[in-house]
């Protein structure tokens, strides 16, 4: 499949899945709640466990999410080379990206009605999945774009013949409007 | 020291406002031409436009909004932060590269420049310099108007100028704002973002060690006194819920794509390997200046919860009160300096863009040239659109709030919308043609004031802009698969090769 059709397929599923989204009325919608003490501060409203079809419909928004992040960071890296062997590392980086993804929902999962739920670095674990690990990950991304930029965005001998093809063009633009004076 | 409070967050702004106009007239000397004036002469180092480009991305919604979101929902609005590694990622990938070498073969001086040259379609060039005008418009009324009312709160605590009114604080906090913007266009924009975005960081660092000492048992003291109020405040979705959530991060993630104030820097740098460089930089400073974010938010939420602090009127008075109470004098003075940069350094980049959107690009589309002695008419048009803004700043906090908030529409999600399809998609893709780019860019203009102008509620707190830009992605690709294969000039084809 072509990187754009790929981009295409994946949007189409994000799409698909805001309109589930938005019909899914399996829990009423409580939340968030204005708090009753302090006015301009909200409460969540939980006052049971999250609707585990609601959970799976997230866990597929952010799934979804991420696999449209990496179809357009192909998109953009493509020339009419190809990904020029980037394609293997940016699946790699994806499906690290998923497993601290999925990791975070299924933690929030399990811990959600636990009295105490476990912390790390102060914070619920689930908490810091996202702070240390989801904020973090797409690094990964980046990591290729710096290390990798004169292999996979734009090659010296791409350049190269770009400036060429440009000389080229104007100096037959040139020409013609030469021809045309004349 | 105390004492002094407030001469020392008032000198701390002067000196911050005198320092921006002395680069205004610095600038002045080295814009000859409305090449300079828009694009810096293409010529700008790493650092400056990593600077340039961090500051432009992070407005005073960041230093107040973001804070109040906090306050307000808890860890909600954190996903928008945690967005920010992707952002800069996928906007770098589609676009540092796509159009820098756009402005060489072509030498574009604007987005809507760009558009014109991929399309051969002079509508496509109307219609996205139509939307950046106005998102222009809403954007930087707004930041005028938080500029000045921060200024305003400034002066009541200070003795002999606490008769200030309103007025006069939009009336300074604008004059100062396009005096460097016409004296100096974009060449001063960016230099004022290197001092903005350094203040911005220092301030940052210096606050996020502050805040935690400020309530008792520091962050974990925090998290427990939020974990008892409201277990999912502290959560990962915060008071809001999982779907919204991931509703505001896709939309900042992709979304930065279709910011126009700041891809446009990308045409800016000197040498288009320079991006491999531009990129930690944007990415690191931005994350250094979201601890401001996150650590205000949660600890002046903390503090009210416990009682240690009385409750504040309004969600964003969060960091106001927060530098008030616990931030030492010339902290405060740094963070309120700080505040004034985050606003200012997005509003010359929203002027500058307009101003070419009035004497580029909407003549061009119209007449196929643009204005004689563009310089001087990007100047007056540079005034015009300052002024329009103070006056329309005003007008929606003395007689019209609804009407801000409208054209406020037309900020980060209307953008993201409307431009990331045609222009990151766009650029990237071949058979992408005018018709379906006008049809993304006006559909989601449409959708974008639908949910505003109805208040439509969409279930489980999904973002209005992540429906409006998932529909004209969808649109963008199925128009463009039903029209016929557009022709490319040889020029954008080689670079759409590269």
């Amino acid at each position: 499949m072509k990187v754009w059709g790929l981009v295409f397929a994946i949007a189409l599923g994000l799409a698909v899945t805001l309109v589930v989204a938005t019909y899914w009325t399996a829990q009423p919608q409580v939340r968030p709640i204005d708090h009753p003490e302090f006015a301009g501060m909200q409460q969540s409203g939980m006052d049971a466990e999250p609707d585990t079809g609601l959970l799976w419909i997230g866990w597929s928004f952010g799934a979804l999410q991420i696999a449209f992040f990496a179809a357009m960071l192909a998109l953009g890296a493509r020339s009419r080379r190809g990904l020029r062997g980037l394609g293997v590392p940016l699946i790699a980086a994806s499906l690290i990206y998923l497993a601290v993804w999925s990791a975070l929902v299924f933690t929030y999962h399990s811990q959600v009605s636990a009295e105490e739920p476990a912390l790390f670095l102060g914070f619920p674990t689930p908490t810091a999945w996202m702070l240390f690990a989801i904020w973090p990950c797409p690094l990964l991304f980046t990591l290729y774009y710096v290390v990798g930029f004169d292999r996979w965005i734009a090659t010296p001998q791409d350049l190269a013949e770009l400036d060429q093809t440009l000389a080229r063009l104007r100096t037959e633009s040139g020409a013609a409007d030469d021809e045309a004076d004349r | 020291m105390e004492q002094f409070r407030s001469p020392i967050i008032l000198t701390s702004v002067i000196v911050y406002m005198l320092a921006c106009i002395g680069v205004g007239l610095w600038a002045l000397r080295r814009t000859h031409s409305a090449r300079d004036f828009f694009m810096a002469g293409r010529n700008l180092g790493v650092f400056v436009t990593g600077m340039a480009v961090f500051s432009s991305t992070l407005s005073g919604f960041a230093f107040v909004g973001g804070p109040g979101l906090v306050y307000a929902m808890g860890m909600s609005s954190i996903w928008i932060v945690v967005s920010t590694a992707m952002s800069f990622t996928i906007s770098f990938f589609l676009l540092a590269k796509r159009l820098r070498l756009f402005a060489q073969a072509r030498d574009t001086i604007s987005l809507p420049d760009a558009v014109a040259a991929r399309y051969r379609s002079e509508s496509s060039r109307f219609l996205t310099a139509l939307a950046i005008l106005l998102g222009v418009m809403g954007y930087l009324a707004t930041q005028i108007l938080a500029m000045a009312m921060v200024l305003q709160s400034i002066l009541v605590r200070t003795a002999g100028l606490d008769g200030i009114g309103l007025v006069t604080c939009v009336a300074i906090s604008a004059a100062v704002l396009v005096f460097y913007c016409v004296t100096g266009g974009i060449i001063a924009s960016v230099y004022t973002d290197l001092i903005q975005g350094s203040v911005m960081v220092i301030a940052s660092i210096l606050v996020f060690a502050t805040a935690f000492f400020a309530i008792e048992g520091g962050a974990a003291g925090a998290v427990a006194v939020l974990r008892a109020d409201d277990p999912e405040s502290i959560g990962p979705w915060g008071t809001l819920g999982m779907l919204g959530c991931m509703s505001w991060y896709f939309m900042f993630a992709v979304g930065s794509v279709g910011q126009p104030h700041v891809v446009t820097k990308y045409m800016m740098n000197k040498d288009i390997r320079d991006a491999r460089r531009i990129l930690p930089v944007s990415i690191i400073s931005y994350s250094i200046s979201a601890l401001l974010w996150i650590s205000i938010g949660l600890v002046m939420r903390a503090l009210v919860l416990q009682g240690a602090h009385a409750p504040l009127k309004a969600a964003d008075d969060a960091a106001p009160a927060f530098l008030q109470a616990y931030a030492h004098p010339i902290l405060a003075g740094v963070v309120f300096a700080g505040l004034f940069a985050a606003i200012m350094s997005t509003a010359d980049a929203f002027l500058n863009i307009g101003a070419a959107a009035v004497v580029h690009d909407i003549p061009r589309a119209f007449r196929g040239r643009s204005l004689k002695r563009e310089l001087y008419w990007a100047r007056i048009a540079t005034v015009a659109i300052g002024a329009a803004a103070a006056a329309f700043a005003l007008y929606s906090h003395y007689v019209n709030a609804r009407l801000v908030a409208l054209l406020g529409a037309f900020g980060w999600g209307t953008f993201a919308a409307a431009l990331v399809p045609a222009v990151a998609i766009g650029f990237n893709w071949k058979r992408a043609t005018p018709l379906a780019a006008n049809v993304a860019i006006a559909v989601s203009l449409v959708v974008n004031f639908g949910i505003e102008l109805f208040d439509i509620a969409i279930p489980h707190g999904i973002h209005g802009g992540t429906i409006a830009m998932v529909l004209s992605i969808v649109l963008f690709f199925g128009v463009s698969l039903l029209s016929q294969r557009p022709q490319l000039d040889p020029d954008i084809e080689a670079v759409m090769d590269v």
